[in-house]
């Protein structure tokens, strides 16, 4: 065996579980090697040795008492600061839930503990998942580490990071608009976005709850369908919560005869050269192996943008206006109710959050609201039969998950609308509520990361994973960051 | 539609969040930009009573049970002001009015 550091997260649960390596051994290799880098890429906003430790000797003490803990015996997962565990903080990266212990575990937290896993810190994320660079953290950004100038994407950046960089074999995020996808890609990992309902939401602090689900991140498509295994299905306490049976993950087979759609509007202006040759080659590789490339078109999806921030905010607006000072969080002085609830929320939210909860308010204002709500809303509509009429004609799609590779920190944080356009090929999966995939397609001359996005009807992750299996084992491996300089030098910010 | 610093006091108040003046400048710059872009889906052609999307799921119902919920304790422990029964806020009405 390797390092435990390099493990995959099922060759871990099966040392574990096989005796050959105890959880606390795993537990302390990865410790080890977050405390070491973290200084360097800020993933972790939170991350306890002795809690993590605790929960790895009660594993081995269940293996040692002859009990199977389960199939994530012993593997650390690292957690996006958006989900609550009891008596853990949860910030959302945000000062006015600085204060916040949330009294109960999110659904996906329970699964993890009855699947043996081992809660491994929480990670940073751009202040209420409102981001793509994690710049919008209160507490500072998380650095790609292919390039600690650049972002590792957001906003799981933190959740990306960690499992890049070897700190955590798997991550939970969430992902509103490509906030799984976007630094999945950046970062060089896998990350994946279910189909909405698939996943309960509940213990995860909403952002736009029609938008919103909970996904893996992983080094190899095998591990992130593990993950997702574990988290998925039917939970009575999100009412969003789908009946319909788990898709079968497991299913393997090669590319003959899968018609892969390549939508043409994925492929226009803004779409970074290097970017496009990656994607080009990969797709190349695809035909090779028997794929059958279809050229679409998804002509409504060049809106998606448009639709995402007007339906997003419009949630954020109405979710956010329980931070008010009265049952947890930050609270500010005032005189009256009133008062105080402006300054709560004046001093605790941080700007991109305002602008978001301002333009969310606008858009449902009396006078504004048919004009953009309500109009949104039919154009999301119109996307989602748009999307399914796709889908009779092809059995996945295939895109360049971002524009570019990862940009360097500060090059978009003054400009949210260059910022905005960043998401421009993941927001659409969300709005038609279809389960999408991020994998590495190999790194551009500088080094850096490059995602393909595979996308599948809703409910169709069985295909979806099925694809990204025989896409992977034609790709270029995963391969691991270098290690940063001792020294504060590549430390630009 | 155009957004000046008077419109996000406007939207500030709707949304109870304080904005000061130099902050309300740069949010109308920020905000109108956006507004500009989303202003695009006014040229989307959409068939004559096109339906909307709110929600992807089916109507849910649940038996109208009683259900344990968070303790007392657990649900007052983030507060910032309470009394170990309730929430405490600032005095809702003025004397004038009571």
């Amino acid at each position: 065996m390797s390092e435990l550091w390099q493990e995959g997260a099922a060759a871990l649960a099966a040392a574990v579980r096989g005796r050959e390596a105890s959880a606390l051994d795993v537990a302390d290799a990865h410790l080890d090697r977050a405390l070491r880098w973290n200084d360097h890429i800020e993933a972790f906003l939170h991350l306890e040795p002795e809690e993590v430790r605790r929960q790895a000797r009660e594993i081995d003490r269940r293996i040692a008492a002859g009990e199977d803990p389960g199939p994530l015996a012993g593997v650390p997962v690292a957690l996006k600061d958006n989900l609550c565990v009891r008596g853990q903080p949860a910030t959302c990266a945000s000062r006015i839930l600085e204060p916040f212990v949330p009294p109960y575990d999110a659904h996906v937290v329970e699964r993890l503990r009855a699947a043996g896993a081992v809660l491994f810190g929480k990670t940073n994320l751009d202040e209420f998942a409102m981001g793509s660079s994690t710049e919008n953290s209160a507490f500072g950004p998380t650095r790609n580490p292919f390039d600690l100038a650049r972002t590792a994407g957001g906003s799981s950046g933190g959740s990306a990071a960690a499992v890049a960089a070897g700190l955590a074999p798997l991550a939970l995020g969430s992902d509103t608009g490509g906030s799984i996808r976007q630094p999945a890609a950046l970062c060089g990992v896998v990350g994946m976005k279910p189909t909405y309902g698939l996943v309960s939401r509940y213990g995860l602090i909403a952002f736009a709850s029609s938008l919103d689900q909970i996904g893996p991140f992983a080094r190899t498509v095998d591990d992130a369908a593990l993950l997702l295994e574990t988290i998925a299905g039917r939970d009575a306490r999100d009412a969003t919560s789908a009946a319909d049976a788990v898709p079968d993950l497991r299913q393997r087979g090669d590319l003959k005869g899968l018609r892969v759609g390549v939508p043409e509007e994925c492929f226009g202006e803004g779409l970074a050269k290097d970017v496009r040759a990656l994607v080009e080659t990969a797709l190349g590789r695809l035909k090779g192996a028997g794929a059958k490339i279809v050229e679409v078109s998804l002509p409504l999806s060049v809106h998606g943008i448009a639709v995402y921030y007007i339906v997003a905010p419009s949630e954020a607006s109405s979710n956010l206006a329980r931070y008010d000072g009265v049952r947890y969080g930050l609270r500010g002085e005032g005189r009256s109710v009133e008062e105080m609830f402006s300054e709560t929320r004046g001093e605790g939210f941080g700007p991109e959050v305002k602008r978001r909860i301002l333009l969310g308010t606008f858009a449902l204002s009396s006078g504004y609201y048919e004009a953009y709500y309500g109009r949104a809303q039919k154009v999301r509509a119109a996307m989602r039969h748009e999307m399914e009429a796709c889908f009779r004609k092809v059995d996945v799609l295939a895109s360049p998950t971002t524009p570019t590779a990862a940009f360097a920190l500060g090059e978009k944080a003054s400009d949210p609308l260059a910022m905005y356009l960043s998401d421009v090929l993941t927001v659409t999966a969300n709005l038609c509520g279809v389960p999408a995939l991020s994998l590495s397609c190999g790194r551009t001359a500088e080094g850096l990361p490059v995602g393909l996005q595979l996308t599948a009807p809703r409910f169709g992750e069985g295909t979806l994973f099925r694809a990204a299996r025989a896409a992977e084992a034609l790709l270029p491996p995963f391969s691991w960051p270098p290690a940063p300089a001792a020294g504060a030098e590549r430390r630009t910010r | 539609m155009a957004i000046d610093p008077a419109e996000v006091l406007r939207i500030a108040r709707l949304a109870r969040l304080k904005v000061d003046p130099d902050e309300a400048r740069r949010l109308a710059k920020d905000l109108d930009r956006i507004v500009h872009h989303i202003d695009s889906l006014r040229s989307v052609k959409l068939p004559e009573g096109a339906e909307s999307l709110t929600y992807f799921g089916r109507d849910v119902h649940r038996a109208d049970d009683a259900r344990d919920c968070l303790a007392r304790e657990d649900a007052l422990r983030n507060a910032p002001m309470q009394d170990g029964e309730f929430f405490l806020v600032p005095k809702i009405v003025d004397k004038e009015e009571s």
